[in-house]
């Protein structure tokens, strides 16, 4: 189908300058009857008409690269819903709820016990209403609870920290997991903050704890399609209410024990009249999706159990698919990221490895002051940490942010960035690359560049408790 | 039937052919503006004569320099022009899922399973047959399997078949279709509005195709009927940041988890309204599919009027008293889905109307406000603008009363009631289904414009405007969802079915 390259717009019209030009020295040399030679002469000769050439040529040149440039998209403030302390899940409220709902078997609540135990959680991450209401049925409107609660503190938040006008909103996604009701969640964000009937709504599902970065990045792509300034707010929740697992299939329970409640909300902008007030600016984005292979696509899968409960089942296949998943997608994020030194070593050891051995992997904390990574669970860090070579000070917020919060799911890289505010670690200029995995099989990356220093807000999550850490989370 | 012609009716003859007039002028006034000035300037060439003409242009002394400098300003000039111009977006072709002969819901059936399903509660049955007989359905709308049960199992794993029926049907035709290697696929969009499972219905299709790992995919939930327009929304933004891209749209609703097991009646209509159905669709922003593009996508105008708590509790998914969850709607949806439509068509107004139309209006408003003059309010007349009409066919009453706004004849909206009649409402494909009917009747002519509209949850109303790229021949064979029954078409909906 492709016999010759096709060529933009642009690039069709830079070509036919170019043969303009030489076809016009062409016609002069044949009909002026002197060689191309001599006409070069004249040509360095007349100075008028070089100049005049070589003018229009940067100009040319200079707007070609000034248009073609993605416009930079801004992050100027994000948020992290945080519950109040009585809705805080020890291993005390998890085991009373799991006795008092009979529902599971004696063997289910030891496994329950154990994989809590080991799981790298504290006792002080957020559990959804429904586990310390009478009536251990999840109902819908619990899960519409949970939502607004989450998402309205989130966007509250946003919205007095950025300052920026409810009615200047012109685009809303909203990403939510496993809860999809009519109407959408985006929607019912546009009817509390009566935003303007033009504003364009995403609601993303289904997209597993990636879909915060894959909804951040879809963001960027709306704004960087358009012209004008545009806002963009996006709101990332995940739903557990009505994806509690009440059966006893193991592979199943374990979700039961380490997703927790979670919301963040971030307001994005391409205006850059806005870069002052930005925390952000987003270098880089890539995202592979794996599901080609049939082991990848079914390492995480919402299924019915041999009973008819709906759970989703976490293969032990899932640590190395998400290794897998993560070697090949730092394959294709190396080359845009790694300082030249890094990628010449990376290439060197590639060429000279040869047969068994592979070649070494790049060191990415040369191209990253800060490593923002999903952490799924203990094993899904340690692997991270394995395949990258990561010391443990690198996955330290990582590890801290499961230990404080959970596993929001996609949220939780919010909580992460946060802790590296409340930790003063980030200053002006530092690149901060976040990544996340998620079901189907998916990885995603977005690279950030700091446009300031951590700034001290006020609603930092972990402003209460960040003296204490890092503590050995396990 | 008089001889003689009534006075009211030459006038309003008199007044047609004023009205037609003005359009023309109109319309066509740079034409009218340039063909003097063209006329002049030959006969001023013709006067002169070729020795004059050549005097004329050696004069202008054209050297390296001037030709450099004119031919440089010239590449500027398109340069100008063409980055700021967005990308054009194509329709390749699309395919609609055509449900199995088995899976036929015909009214009996549909009414026996009411009835033992809901014996305990005859006031709903019969609630359910009077919708049924007033919906404008025919009988050849389908339902999934899990839904024939008695009663029905909505279990996941039926939910995952029925999602891998039809979506992998409707990808295998479009790459039939298209002859597009699934490994060209740059970006995938998939709208289901009730199902989202994890991992998501994009990654179903990645799995089943194993597409390529830098694809960009994307699953839209919750959005309602009109989320197949978001998508095609999302596509073009999509499709401007990633030059040479073909993006596959797919658009459906998973009935299967969506089976409402109560008595609610306000929850009961979806149940008498949704069928099965799905669509995909491949669009390109690659300038060589241009000769092969169906369609050109021109404009997508979306108005959400979720500010208004009354619009966006329109139709709300909620548990009944039982427990049961579906979804409500409320008494006036018609009302709101009005709103929203004059919402919508103020902001497409001056994207499609003829420059006519824009005057005139223009001059009505001035006029109006600021003259305080008593003049009517000027509708504008939409079918000058488009030659087609595809209105999604939520309802016989959504159809009724877009008709009755818009000024439509029966023939605009004939796709609209003719889809809802073969396969039910089947939300947000709807629309592609209506677009296949206007092809397969032939209708469909290079330079045709079409306006889709849909409304959604929320509450939305979106717009996306076509302009057929090529002439169309209705197929005659293939897995085209009319191919086997056009020939029946268009059949006399009667007002009220007898049941």
């Amino acid at each position: 189908m492709k016999s010759f390259p096709h060529l933009s717009h642009i690039q069709l019209i830079h070509l036919s300058f170019v043969s303009l030009f030489f076809s016009i020295l062409l016609f002069h040399a044949v009909f002026s009857g002197t060689s191309a030679a001599h006409l070069f002469r004249l040509l360095s000769a007349a100075p008028a008409s070089v100049s005049l050439s070589c003018a229009w040529c940067v100009l040319v040149s200079v707007l070609y690269f000034y248009y073609t440039r993605p416009r930079p998209v801004l992050l100027l403030n994000y948020a992290c819903f945080k519950p109040e302390s009585d809705r805080r899940c020890t291993l005390e409220v998890s085991e009373y709820f799991v006795r008092r709902s009979n529902r599971f078997s004696g063997e289910s609540e030891a496994f329950m016990r154990g994989i809590y135990l080991k799981s790298g959680l504290s006792d002080e991450t957020y559990a959804p209403k429904f586990i310390f209401e009478e009536n251990c049925e999840p109902k819908f409107e619990y899960a519409v609870d949970e939502a607004r609660e989450g998402m309205f503190a989130a966007v509250d938040a946003v919205f007095l920290k950025t300052g920026i006008d409810r009615r200047r909103i012109d685009v809303v996604i909203v990403t939510c997991g496993g809860f999809s009701p009519a109407p959408s969640l985006s929607s019912l964000v546009v009817n509390r903050y009566k935003l303007k009937p033009e504003v364009k709504t995403f609601n993303l599902s289904g997209m597993g704890c990636s879909s915060g970065l894959i909804a951040v990045d879809l963001a960027a792509k709306i704004l960087r399609s358009s012209r004008k300034p545009l806002y963009a707010i996006v709101v990332v929740i995940e739903s557990i209410s009505l994806n509690w697992y009440f059966g006893d299939n193991r592979s199943m329970l374990v979700t039961n024990c380490i997703f927790r409640v979670g919301c963040a909300a971030a307001l994005m902008t391409n205006d850059q009249a806005l870069r002052r007030a930005a925390k952000m600016e987003l270098s880089h984005s890539l995202r592979t999706h794996h599901g080609a292979d049939e082991s990848a696509y079914r390492a995480a899968f919402q299924q019915e159990d041999a009973e008819g409960y709906t759970g989703v089942a976490l293969t032990k296949d899932l640590i190395r698919v998400a290794g897998l998943s993560l070697s090949r997608h730092i394959k294709q994020l190396a080359p845009r990221v790694l300082p030249l030194s890094q990628l010449a070593h990376y290439l060197y050891s590639a060429m000279t490895s040869g047969g068994d051995s592979k070649p070494a992997v790049p060191d990415f904390t040369t191209a990253f002051e800060h490593l923002c990574i999903h952490t799924g669970g203990k094993a899904v860090i340690e692997k991270v940490g394995q395949v990258l070579k990561l010391r443990d000070s690198v996955t330290e917020p990582a590890r801290m942010t499961l230990h404080r919060f959970g596993n929001t799911s996609s949220s939780l890289v919010f909580y992460e960035l946060a802790y590296f505010e409340a930790k003063g670690r980030l200053k002006k200029g530092d690149r901060m690359w976040m990544m996340a995995f998620g079901t189907g099989f998916k990885v995603c990356s977005l690279v950030w560049k700091c446009l300031k220093d951590s700034p001290d807000e006020f609603d930092n999550p972990w402003k209460d408790c960040i003296h204490r850490y890092p503590v050995k989370a396990w | 039937m008089p001889q003689a012609i009534s006075p009211e009716f030459s006038s309003s003859v008199k007044l047609n052919y004023v009205k037609l007039g003005y359009q023309y002028l109109v319309n066509h006034i740079l034409t009218f503006l340039l063909i003097p000035i063209m006329v002049g300037v030959l006969i001023e060439v013709l006067r002169l004569g070729p020795d004059e003409i050549l005097k004329l242009w050696n004069s202008l002394h054209f050297d390296l320099v001037k030709i450099l400098c004119s031919s440089f300003l010239i590449i500027f000039a398109a340069t100008i022009y063409f980055m700021s111009k967005p990308l054009s977006i194509y329709l390749v072709d699309y395919a609609c899922y055509k449900p199995p002969v088995t899976c036929r819901v015909p009214f009996a059936t549909f009414m026996e399973h009411a009835k033992i399903i809901l014996r305990s509660n005859p006031k709903s049955v019969d609630f359910q047959m009077r919708i049924l007989e007033r919906s404008g359905l025919g009988e050849e709308t389908c339902l999934p399997p899990a839904i024939h049960y008695i009663p029905p199992r909505p279990t996941m794993k039926a939910a995952r078949e029925e999602a891998q029926e039809i979506i992998f049907s409707a990808m295998d035709s479009l790459l039939n279709k298209t002859g597009l290697d699934a490994k060209d696929i740059d970006i995938l969009i998939v709208n289901c509005s009730i199902f989202s499972p994890t991992p998501s219905l994009s990654a179903m299709v990645i799995n089943n195709y194993k597409l390529r790992s830098n694809i960009k995919s994307f699953s839209l939930s919750g959005m309602g009927c009109s989320a197949g327009l978001i998508s095609i929304d999302l596509a073009r933004d999509l499709l401007q940041v990633h030059p040479n891209s073909n993006a596959v749209v797919i658009s459906t609703e998973i009935i299967t988890p969506n089976c409402y097991q109560g008595k609610e009646r306000a929850m009961l209509v979806p149940n008498c309204l949704f069928r099965m159905g799905g669509a995909a669709m491949l669009l390109t922003n690659r300038r060589w599919e241009r000769r092969r593009a169906k369609y050109r996508l021109l404009h997508v105008v979306r108005t959400h009027k979720g500010a208004d708590d009354k619009a966006y509790r329109c139709v709300m998914e909620e548990e009944d008293p039982e427990g049961n969850v579906g979804v409500k709607l409320s008494k006036d949806l018609m009302a709101i889905a009005g709103e929203a439509l004059k919402s919508n068509i103020t902001t497409i107004a001056p994207l499609v109307l003829p420059a006519s139309d824009q005057l005139l209006f223009l001059i009505i408003l001035i006029g109006r406000k600021i003259l305080n003059l008593n003049w009517k309010p000027y509708i504008p007349d939409f079918k000058q603008a488009f030659e087609h009409f595809c209105i999604h066919a939520g309802g016989r009453a959504v159809i009724d009363e877009l008709q009755k706004k818009l000024q439509l004849s029966a023939e605009h909206v004939e796709a609209s009631r003719m889809t809802l009649h073969r396969f039910g409402n089947t939300s947000s494909s709807s629309l592609w289904y209506e677009l296949s009917y206007i092809e397969a009747k032939g209708r469909m002519k290079k330079g045709d414009r079409i306006w889709q509209i849909a409304f959604g949850s929320g509450f939305k109303c979106n717009s996306a405007v076509w302009k057929c790229n090529r002439n169309i021949k209705p197929p005659t064979d293939g897995p085209g969802p009319w191919v086997d029954c056009i020939h029946r078409y268009p059949v006399q909906i009667p007002e009220v079915v007898q049941l």
